[in-house]
């Protein structure tokens, strides 16, 4: 049967595209195989014409239904009437009351929209109770609501006859006066409902109607956020739900699904006016779709409104005063808006009375500098950025340094800019965002293609750009704006103009952001020796210079050359500005890196300590300045060199903080500062933040500089010693091999990273239960370390894996020896207190039980001196205490640290076998003591 | 788009009605609504027409990085697919309820209650007509479950399923034809 309607579509196909004339022949015509079929054809074709026309399928049967209405039901207290119209969420109906009590009409509005109810809840209640208590001549009373049988919410409401505003004005050619008349007539009882805590939400011209005595009235009051709540409870649309059917009216903030307040209003409101007095809409879209609005809503200026009108003598009405209400309405942030529907009235009828009206144009430097400050968050990190990462697992302490050079100058941009930018016309046919490189481009072609501007202007202008453009990243169009620059100026300006020094200074930064070592150091070796012996240029020119040279000697690793220039740098910027001056504490802090660099650790930290506070004061205490936060991040640094680690965590934090809010979270600078941070708190052992911290690195640092790249394994490595220490060595092992990789294709520089990946690694297998493997590494690298700056670590973990492999003797003697080779520094004790701790373990389980209390005091001492968060050794420790004790028959000593060290577990790894083990002791120790 | 999505998309567009209602649990209501809506005896609901939900819906997911664009025809043709069996399940329901099933009314008269079931029954003969057709002409069907369940107009269809608008407009009538004969029957 199947293999018949097969056929039959087919042949069906072929027919319906012959003429209707032809399709007779062509079914006589038919190969024999179909002839069964041409009786069905025939009858079919035969209908092709009628039906083609016919509207048969083409329209869904109506179904009735149960939420269905219809004239004379009774709802509540109230008889349908008429339907008089469709709103946005159900039918709306004429009704009365048919209790004969009062006679008065209503518009019933089903909320159909709203889904099945089964009772009004008690928000609902409470909402409607409110807005009932509305009572102004100008808003639509809401005098009751209820639930029908079929469950669909309704709401009785006073009945208006009157039509939209919109409407209303353009049908009687209202002069601006009166239109304003009659939006202040709105904005007073939106204000009166304001101070009844209500807000509308949801103001548009069709919920404002003028009644034929000319009065307003406004609608839906508060129902949108009635219709909010009861959502709420039922559907998952609430998410969706809240957004307006079409957002011509929305604020700002409205679309980004922000809290709605009376500033709200007084948006919506302002557009209404704007209609209203210009007959055009605040955004002209160049596509037509809800996304192009609400970009345009959050980001488009309108355009003036007496620039939006053709007749004359109406933009003669609205220039000036209402223009600047108007757009003082439509402002995008409420800071800058009427707050209250007030103000706004207030305004309004200054106005009318002929009185000065509050609202401020917008002066042509404020738009600039708006607009600048728009910009402000794409002013990132143009980087030229060294590795900054402290590894605390205590195998080993490599630094090196971040250097974030980045520049966040773009609002001293001169008059001379201002005025390419005002000639630009930021806002463009489109009303829809500009970026500021398009407008920077555009300006870097107006300049060159203007005749009128002399070299040198045109040199500091072009160098001004490519400068701006550093700010915005866009490193690669900088770079050849001002090389092309400077190449003509060469041609007709002596070679030490100060304006091409400037230039060259500039194009040196553009060098380093987009990393171009190589002409970097060509473009300096020229540039030094001239800024030296150029007395008048631009002060701040050499110190920049001798900071990027600082940079670039840091980078190639020759420390003593960066301190020789950074010196050079403070030196000069000294003598020509203030102490505090911002430029000479960049060339300080620039000193501090190379200090960090060259261990000299003392150093840094007096003039870190120094320069902090100054620099805190020299950003006006701004904590989201990005020089503000390099200097933390690095402070913390130095705080940690010296030992101070926990002061050292919370500079760091701040800094990440930071970093995340002004760079973003998938920064670079979050890469590499969250590493760092990670790195200090696996110190403290703050395992579960540092964790967090990875993670964190982790995802930014994919983005950028890659998983390739060795701060990523660096930071994986950090990540696989934190489990290591949680006493989770699968997980551990995984990321010491994925570290390890990574080390290994780097090469050069890796090798110290990559002994210390393995010996941690080895400690993983032997946790693990392969104590022979890792005995077998260990001894490799312990034979193979050069000199005993890392012995101490390794030896220890060599005695770690004796523990492990239950040779207590070898353990106990190999710990002692590890003690003995701590080098002495601020980050000594942090050791000596977990070797103690191992080594007391080991002596516990080789029968010396006097000489392991003493290891285990001391070590969990230091660890409180230390002010260690609490971790798994710390609480195998106290085990281990415990169990002395009570050879010692001092249970109730042993009690106390085994609460503790069980408290720790069940918060930290309630799974974790060593968690059941301390459990148990617990239990053994209560009972000795009931005993 | 995570391959759980995929395959539920997949499932969906086989006809699994429970991959429907996991997919699109939110989209699933507006649909929902919207086809009571398109029954009741009310005026044209030209508020939201099927393609305009589709594609308020279809930004909502699709905004959410959940979808691609290459998905939205696939969407498209799920959406036609959950408003049919949303309208015939509701059909049936109606047609128990006139044989005497639940009734809970209390103050909706019975006048609102027509006294046939020409509606119902038109849906549901189109549906099973419909399930046979789409065992030999898939696309045509799915060109009738688009334009009578959901209401789509030709462009729309053309574009959801890859073909032209005359390809739309010759199913169509094939679909019809062919349809016309199964009914009458």
């Amino acid at each position: 049967m199947s293999e018949d309607s097969a056929r039959l579509s087919e042949l069906l196909d072929t027919a319906l595209e012959l003429a209707a004339a032809d399709r007779e022949r062509w079914i006589e015509s038919l190969p024999q195989e179909h002839s069964d079929l041409k009786p069905r054809l025939r009858a079919l074709l035969a209908r092709a014409a009628s039906i083609e026309t016919s509207d048969f399928l083409g329209t869904l049967p109506k179904v009735e239904s149960d939420a269905d209405a219809a004239a004379g039901d009774e709802i509540g207290p109230y008889r349908l009437i008429r339907e008089i119209g469709t709103g946005g969420m159900g039918a709306v109906w004429l009704a009365e009351r048919h209790d004969g009590a009062l006679k008065r009409n209503v518009a019933l509005k089903f909320l159909l929209a709203a889904g099945p109810h089964q009772t009004l809840s008690q928000r609902l209640q409470r909402e409607r109770d409110i807005l009932a208590e509305l009572t102004h001549p100008n808003i639509a009373r809401l005098y009751d609501a209820g639930i029908s049988a079929a469950g669909v919410p309704w709401l009785a409401l006073e009945y208006i006859e009157g039509e939209h505003i919109d409407r209303y004005c353009r049908e009687r050619q209202l002069d601006v006066r009166a239109r304003l008349a009659l939006v202040l007539q709105v904005a007073n009882a939106a204000a009166y409902a304001h101070s009844k805590l209500v807000v509308h939400r949801d103001l548009k011209p069709t919920n404002i109607l003028v009644s034929a005595d000319g009065q307003i009235h406004l609608l839906d009051f508060g129902i949108a956020k009635l219709l909010e709540e009861g959502r709420a409870v039922e559907t998952k649309l609430t998410q969706v739900g809240g957004r307006a059917l079409t957002p011509e009216y929305a604020s700002p903030e409205q679309i980004l699904g922000q809290p709605v307040t009376t500033a709200s209003d007084v948006y919506s409101l302002g557009v209404i006016l704007y209609e209203l007095l210009t007959e055009t809409r605040p955004y002209r879209l160049k596509r037509d779709s809800r996304g192009a609005l609400e970009d345009a809503i959050l980001e488009a200026e309108p355009p003036i409104p007496s620039a939006s009108v053709e007749s004359a003598q109406r933009a003669r009405a609205l220039r000036g005063d209402l223009d600047a209400i108007v757009l003082k309405a439509l402002k995008k942030t409420t800071d800058e808006r009427y707050r209250t529907m007030d103000a706004f009235a207030d305004d309004v009828s200054r106005y009318l009375d002929g009185r000065p009206v509050l609202a401020q144009p917008d002066s042509t430097w404020y738009r600039l500098r708006k607009f600048v400050r728009r910009n402000r968050l794409a002013v990132g990190a143009a980087a030229a950025i060294f590795l900054a990462v402290v590894i605390g697992a205590g195998v080993s302490i490599w630094q090196a340094r971040v250097a974030i050079a980045e520049r966040a100058r773009a609002e001293e941009t001169n008059q001379l800019m201002a005025s390419v930018f005002i000639d630009a016309d930021p806002y463009g046919e489109a009303g829809g965002k500009v970026a500021a490189v398009d407008l920077l481009d555009q300006a870097a072609r107006r300049i060159v293609a203007s005749k009128t501007t002399s070299p040198e202007q045109r040199l500091e202008l072009l160098t001004l750009l490519a400068f701006t453009l550093n700010n915005f990243q866009e490193v690669e169009r900088a770079e050849k704006i001002v090389s092309a620059a400077v190449a003509e100026a060469e041609k007709v300006l002596p070679e030490r103009h100060r304006s091409l020094l400037h230039a060259r200074v500039v194009l040196a930064l553009t060098h380093r952001y987009v990393g171009e070592p190589s002409r970097l150091e060509a473009e300096l070796e020229k540039l030094l020796p001239m800024l030296r012996e150029s007395p008048d240029a631009k002060p701040e020119d050499l110190p920049s210079a001798l900071e990027s040279a600082a940079t670039m000697a840091l980078g190639q690793g020759r420390n003593e050359d960066a301190e020789r220039f950074a010196r050079e740098g403070v030196d000069v910027a000294s003598r020509r500005f203030a102490s505090d001056h911002p430029v000479v504490l960049t060339q300080q802090w620039m000193l501090v890196q190379s200090f960090m660099q060259q261990r000299k650790s003392d150093e840094a930290y007096a003039l870190a300590s120094d320069i902090m506070p100054k620099t805190l004061a020299a950003y006006a205490g701004n904590l989201r300045d990005p020089h503000v936060i390099e200097a933390r991040e690095l402070h913390g640094r130095v705080l940690a060199r010296v030992g101070r680690i926990s002061e050292g965590a919370d500079e760091l934090a701040a800094a990440v903080q930071g970093a995340r809010e002004l760079f973003g979270p998938t920064s670079v600078a979050v890469c590499y500062f969250a590493s760092n941070l990670a790195g200090q708190r696996l110190q403290l052992r703050q395992l579960q933040a540092a964790r967090e911290n990875i993670k964190e690195s982790l995802a930014a640092c994919a983005v950028a500089p890659g998983r390739e790249s060795t701060v990523y394994a660096i930071t994986q490595h950090l990540g696989a010693s934190i489990e290591l220490a949680a006493r989770k060595p699968q997980a551990a092992l995984q990321d010491f091999d994925a570290a390890i990789a990574v080390y290994v294709r780097a090469g050069k520089g890796m090798e110290g990273r990559m002994r210390d990946a393995q010996a941690e690694r080895a400690l993983a297998l032997a946790m693990m239960g392969d104590t022979a493997g890792a005995r077998r590494v260990l001894d490799e690298l312990l034979a193979a370390q050069p000199d005993d700056k890392e012995r101490a670590e390794y030896t220890h973990i060599r005695g770690t894996i004796e523990h492990l492999a239950k040779r207590y003797p070898e353990a106990v003697a190999l710990q002692e020896q590890a003690l003995s080779q701590i080098k002495e520094g601020p980050t000594a004790d942090h050791a000596r207190a977990r070797f103690l701790a191992l080594s007391g373990l080991s002596r516990l389980e080789a029968g010396d039980v006097d000489a392991a209390e003493t290891d285990l005091q001391r070590a969990l001492d230091l660890a409180s001196t230390l002010r260690l968060q609490p971790d798994p050794l710390r609480a195998e420790a106290q085990v281990g205490l415990a169990r002395a004790h009570l050879k010692h028959s001092r249970p109730s000593h042993a009690l106390q640290l085994l609460k503790d060290a069980d408290q720790f577990w069940r918060n930290f790894d309630p799974e974790n076998p060593a968690a059941r083990e301390t459990g148990k002791w617990h239990e053994v120790a209560r009972n000795t003591v009931d005993l | 788009m995570d391959t759980d999505l995929r395959q539920l998309i997949e499932r969906a567009q086989a006809g699994d009605s429970s991959a429907l209602d996991q997919l699109f649990a939110e989209t699933y209501e507006d649909l929902r609504r919207l086809a009571r809506a398109r029954l009741r005896a009310a005026p044209p609901v030209t508020v939201l027409d099927t393609i305009a939900l589709v594609n308020e819906s279809w930004m909502r997911l699709s905004q959410s990085g959940r979808l691609r664009p290459q998905d939205r025809a696939h969407f498209i043709r799920y959406a036609a697919r959950a408003m049919r069996s949303v309208i015939v399940d509701y059909a049936r329901r109606r047609l128990a309820e006139r044989r005497g099933g639940d009734r809970a009314r209390i103050e909706l008269t019975t006048s609102i209650v027509s006294d046939t079931p020409a509606g119902e029954n038109e849906i549901l003969s189109v549906h099973d007509a419909l399930e046979q057709l789409g065992a030999t002409d898939a696309r045509a069907a799915e060109v009738v479950q688009m334009r009578y369940f959901a209401g789509m107009s030709e462009s729309d269809i053309a574009t959801a399923l890859g073909v032209t608008e005359r390809t739309v407009r010759r199913d169509w009538t094939k679909a019809r034809l062919l349809l016309a004969e199964a009914l009458e029957k």
